[in-house]
This record gives C-alpha cells, structure tokens and sequence, in this order.
C-alpha cells in the first residue's frame, strides 16, 4: 500500500508499470490474441503495408512480410520469447549476484579476494563476445540464452550488494545478533540480506532491461533462440533485408524491444531512487 | 610513482591468466572440438574414419591430458601463436586479427568523437540548467537511448538517410561517407551513460566552493565551466573513455554486422559461425587485452592528472 502511494506520485514509474503488464498480458495470452497463426503464408498477401497506408487493410494491421505472414501475429509471439528470457535470466542473476555479493561482503578474507578476481576476469570480455562464444560453440536453444546471460551478467549486483555489505554487517543489531549467539552465516541472511533486498530488486529491473536487449541482439546476429521459435531480434533481422520496400518489417519489431526494455527502466530508476535516496541526482 | 606503476602492471597478471582459463574452459565446455570442426550431422561423421579423427586430434595436441592442453595453449598464445584458421584455409589466426584492426579502430575513433560531441555539450547543458526542462529534454534522450537496441538504431539510420534520403551508403567502406552511419549508431549507443555521468560529475564540481567563488567575483557561466569546472571534472571523463572500451569492442561486433563493416566484429562473427576455434579465442583474447589495456591507461593517467591519487 505505501508502495502504492509512493508510485502514483512519478508518472514515468506508472507508465512503466502499465507498459510492462501490458506485454505480461499480451505474451500469456498470445495464442488468444494473434489475429492470425504467425507461421501461416498467404501468398496472395505478401508485404503488405500497415492498414493506414493505401493497399493496406485491417486483415494484417502491421502489416505482412515477403511470405504473407502477419506481422502483428508474429511480434505478439516474438514476446513470449523476450519475457521468459528477461524472467529466467534475471532471476539467475538475482540468485547468484546476491548470494556472491553477500557471502564475499560479510565473510571477507579469502573468499572476497577470490571472487573479486573472478568478477575481474569476468568484465574484461564484453559481454556480448562472451555469450556469442559460448552459444555459438555450444548450439543456441532457448535454456542456453537464459544461463549464459544469467550466468555472465550477475558482477555488477554482486559488486554492489558487496559494498553494502561490509557497511551493514558493522552494524549494532546485527553485532548484538551475533553476540547473542546467531551463527554467521544465519546473521548474514537473517539480518543482512533483507536490508539489501531493496537495492537488488532495483539492479534487478534495470539489468531486466539490458537482458532484453542482450537476448535480441543474441538473435538479430542469428545466435538467438533459432526459428521457427519467433524472436524479435530474428523479425528485425529478416526485415532487414526488405528495409528498401518494406519498412513496417525492421520498424515495429524494434519499437516492441524499445518500449518494453523503456518500461523496466522507467521501473527500475523509480525504484533505485526509492531505495537509494542519495541517487537521486 | 614508480612504484605505484609496476604493483599496478603486476595486478594485470592474474587477471590476464584467468581470461585463458576463461576461454580455453569455455570453449573446451562448450562442445568436443573436433564435432564443431567437422559438424555435428550423423552424414558428416560417417564422411571420415576413426584413424582420420585420431590423427586431427593428434594434429590438433587434444589427445593429451586438459591440463598439458591449457599449459600448450598459454605457451603458444605468448608466442602469439593462436593456430590457424579453420575457415581462412588454416591462415594465422594473429594475422587474420591484426590485418582487421584498423578498421575496428577506425570505426572505434569516430564512434568515441561522436559520443563526445553528444555527451560534452548533452551533460553541460543538463548540469547548468539541473531540473529544468533541458535537463529533462536530455534526460529523455539518454534514457531512450539505454532503451533502444543499437542494431534497430542502425538499420533506422538506414532507413532513413540510405533509404529515403539516398545521401549515404547502405553498408560497406571506401569513403568518410561509408563510416558515417556505422559511427553514429555506435557512438549514441555509448553516449547516453556518458551524457549522465558527464551532467553528475559537473553537478558535483559545480556545489565546490572555488566555483562559488568564482561566481561571487562575477566571472561568466562560460568561463566558470570551461575554465573551472571542466578542469576537475575531466578526471571523471579520463574514466569514461576507459569505461567506453568494452562497449565500442562489444558494440562493434553489432554494428560491423549491420553495416557489412570489414573490422575484428565481423571476423568474429564469420569465425562463430565457421566454430573456428583459433579465430574465436584470439578474438576474445584480444578483446580482453585491449580492455585490460584500457583500464590501466586509465589508471596512470588519473595519477598524472590527479597527484592525490598516488597516494590513496
């Protein structure tokens, strides 16, 4: 409820929030939506134009590509891929980037110096070279996207649910946790962990958005999850192709990328700022 | 000073040795080589016998133990040696890379010179007017930015000016001309991050009190920026050039696909799509180098611009 209140003051946060469960809905209802079967052709209706321009017409609103299919069909399908990429992966990331981030914190030592190097190591391969490395060499498929980019993109959480942590664990309550007998590795999740909650599900949001783009860059350059499974980065990649006479093709596939990544970061800024007043620049 | 130079040069080892293991484990995890090499179809393993695949693997050392493999492997890429192309009739892999880096390089300058002439005037111009609705003008700007996949930020450019307009090309090199829309995409993809760190780092200079002296003497907004201001909040900036070497190796490989831009990214995707294995880790060990490279650049030039750094 007090989150509630919080959000119906930012405007941006609740276009965000509309936005994003506007395309929750959409993507599990997508069977029920798509006008027509995304893989059906209709030769008789290839590269339509959108409905507003002369030639087109409200059958295909978007529009159809070189084989007839309709392209509103076929992005409403694409998303299914983009959200469960975004959930999996981000949630990998949450998973791992916290545990990582607070074990090194409030442990220290060995153990810190250990995964510092690692998270070292890590960030000085541009992602995007790191997961075409590894999907190329290894066969794309959807459970391969979500672990690679999930298992690549967890250092920046990792490094900042760190320095929170050796901030935190100096505190007096949790001292007196210790003092009064609490092992520590119960400390470090019973009164540690939930007051960096707030600032790892802001990360988690904003890198929500870069794992969209990352998975349809993934398949624009036609390492994604392959055809006939639909893919936004494959739609935008064939429309390519057709950008001389068919702009809709390459155009409305990358709105979607655009507005949905738009939407957690609107998310995930109003958030950051709620959690970490001090950012708020 | 000097001191602080070798301890630095010296961090760089370990990290260096992790991204071999990094590579020579992942492309070992990531599949038998000789399967990627010859294809993984029941049609293409039946095309060679067992003593043929015996004798590839021999060729190729991967009948000794992992361990003797990695040691083989980090000798041979000290000596520059990353073994020859599958797909470029066994060429060096080195050569291959090294011939393709101009034009990388290139593309890397003028997309850094475009992210500059976005983000220098973008943040001044945000940090001056704080809140005010050209703050938010460039906020909007850069968010969008962060939003927008650069691949569809590419073929919109085409789109529109190769497309419609007609005064650029559609991909390809030759001319400044062939360079324009490659650098543009790449370099807005970067400036949106540098825009906003450049409006914080000016914020924070312009609260100091030398500023507010300088604008209690009654010189002009210009002159407190340019002549104050800027000075100490280049040291920010020094750190997002080096910040910005990761996206412009990354965001290469995107965009000289897009652009059919002959550079080390289209190399690395002609090799992941051949699964050449020589091609693929000299790529990303390079890649990671000119990173490392970057970040210690970076470093040194901090203690140079910023005496307290030595001592921190």
């Amino acid at each position: 409820m007090k989150l509630l209140r919080a959000l119906s003051k930012h405007p941006l946060a609740i276009t965000g929030l509309v936005i994003l469960l506007g395309f929750l809905v959409v993507t599990m209802l997508a069977p029920l939506l798509t006008p027509h079967d995304p893989l059906q052709q209709h030769l008789r209706a290839r590269l339509l134009p959108p409905f507003w321009l002369p030639g087109g017409t409200l059958e295909y609103p978007l529009g159809t590509d070189q084989l007839g299919r309709d392209l509103l069909s076929r992005i409403i399908q694409g998303s299914r891929v983009a959200v469960l990429v975004a959930f999996g992966a981000t949630t990998l990331v949450i998973l791992v980037g916290t545990t990582v981030g607070l074990l090194s914190g409030f442990f220290g030592g060995l153990l810190d110096t250990a995964t510092m190097r690692v998270v070292d190591v890590i960030i000085s391969v541009p992602d995007i070279i790191l997961y075409l490395t590894i999907i190329a060499l290894a066969g794309p498929s959807l459970t391969l996207v979500i672990v690679v980019i999930g298992l690549v993109g967890w250092t920046t959480l990792a490094r900042v649910v760190r320095s929170e942590v050796l901030t935190l664990r100096r505190r007096e309550y949790v001292e007196a946790a210790r003092a009064l007998g609490q092992a520590e590795l119960t400390s470090a999740f019973r009164q540690v962990l939930p007051n960096v909650l707030g600032t790892v599900v802001a990360i988690a949001t904003l890198k929500a958005s870069s794992v969209i783009i990352a998975e349809s860059t993934l398949s624009y350059l036609g390492f994604g999850v392959q055809p006939p499974t639909i893919t936004w980065g494959q739609l935008l990649a064939q429309g390519q192709q057709y950008v001389a006479t068919a702009w809709w093709l390459s155009t409305f596939p990358g709105l979607a990328i655009t507005l949905l990544s738009l939407s957690l970061i609107f998310l995930g800024n109003w958030l950051r700022d709620l959690f970490d007043p001090r950012s708020n620049g | 000073m000097t001191g602080y130079f070798l301890r630095r040069l010296l961090q760089v080892i370990p990290t260096l040795v992790g991204i071999t293991l990094l590579v020579f484990v992942t492309v070992r995890l990531s599949g038998d080589p000789i399967a990627s090499y010859l294809g993984s179809d029941a049609a293409d393993s039946a095309m060679i016998t067992a003593e043929q695949e015996a004798a590839i693997r021999a060729h190729l050392g991967l009948d000794k133990p992992l361990a003797l493999q990695y040691v083989l492997f980090l000798r041979n890429i000290t000596l520059g040696d990353f073994g020859g192309s599958f797909i470029y009739q066994g060429r060096p892999a080195l050569d291959l890379l090294i011939e393709r880096v101009p034009a990388t390089a290139r593309l890397a300058a003028a997309a850094l010179l475009v992210a500059i002439l976005i983000s220098l005037p973008g943040g001044v111009i945000a940090a001056l007017n704080r809140n005010k609705p050209a703050d938010t003008l460039v906020n909007a700007f850069s968010v969008i930015g962060d939003a927008m996949p650069n691949f569809w930020l590419g073929v919109m450019l085409i789109l529109l000016f190769s497309v419609k307009f007609g005064w650029l090309p559609v991909s390809g090199t030759g001319s400044w001309r062939h360079l324009l829309l490659p650098a543009i995409t790449l370099g807005t993809s970067m400036a949106a991050l540098q825009t906003r760190l450049m409006r914080s780092g000016l914020i924070e200079v312009l609260n100091q009190d030398y500023v507010r002296t300088a604008r209690a003497k009654g010189l002009s907004t210009w002159s407190v920026v340019f002549k104050h201001a800027m000075r100490n909040a280049a040291l920010g900036y020094v750190t997002l050039l080096g910040l910005a070497i990761p996206s412009l190796l990354g965001g290469s490989v995107v965009v000289e696909r897009i652009f059919a831009w002959p550079g080390v990214g289209l190399l690395f995707i002609n090799g992941l799509g051949g699964r050449d294995m020589a091609l693929i880790q000299a790529v990303v060990v390079f890649s990671a180098a000119m990173v490392i490279l970057a970040n210690l650049v970076v470093d040194l030039l901090y203690t140079l611009i910023d005496p307290r750094v030595r001592y921190a």
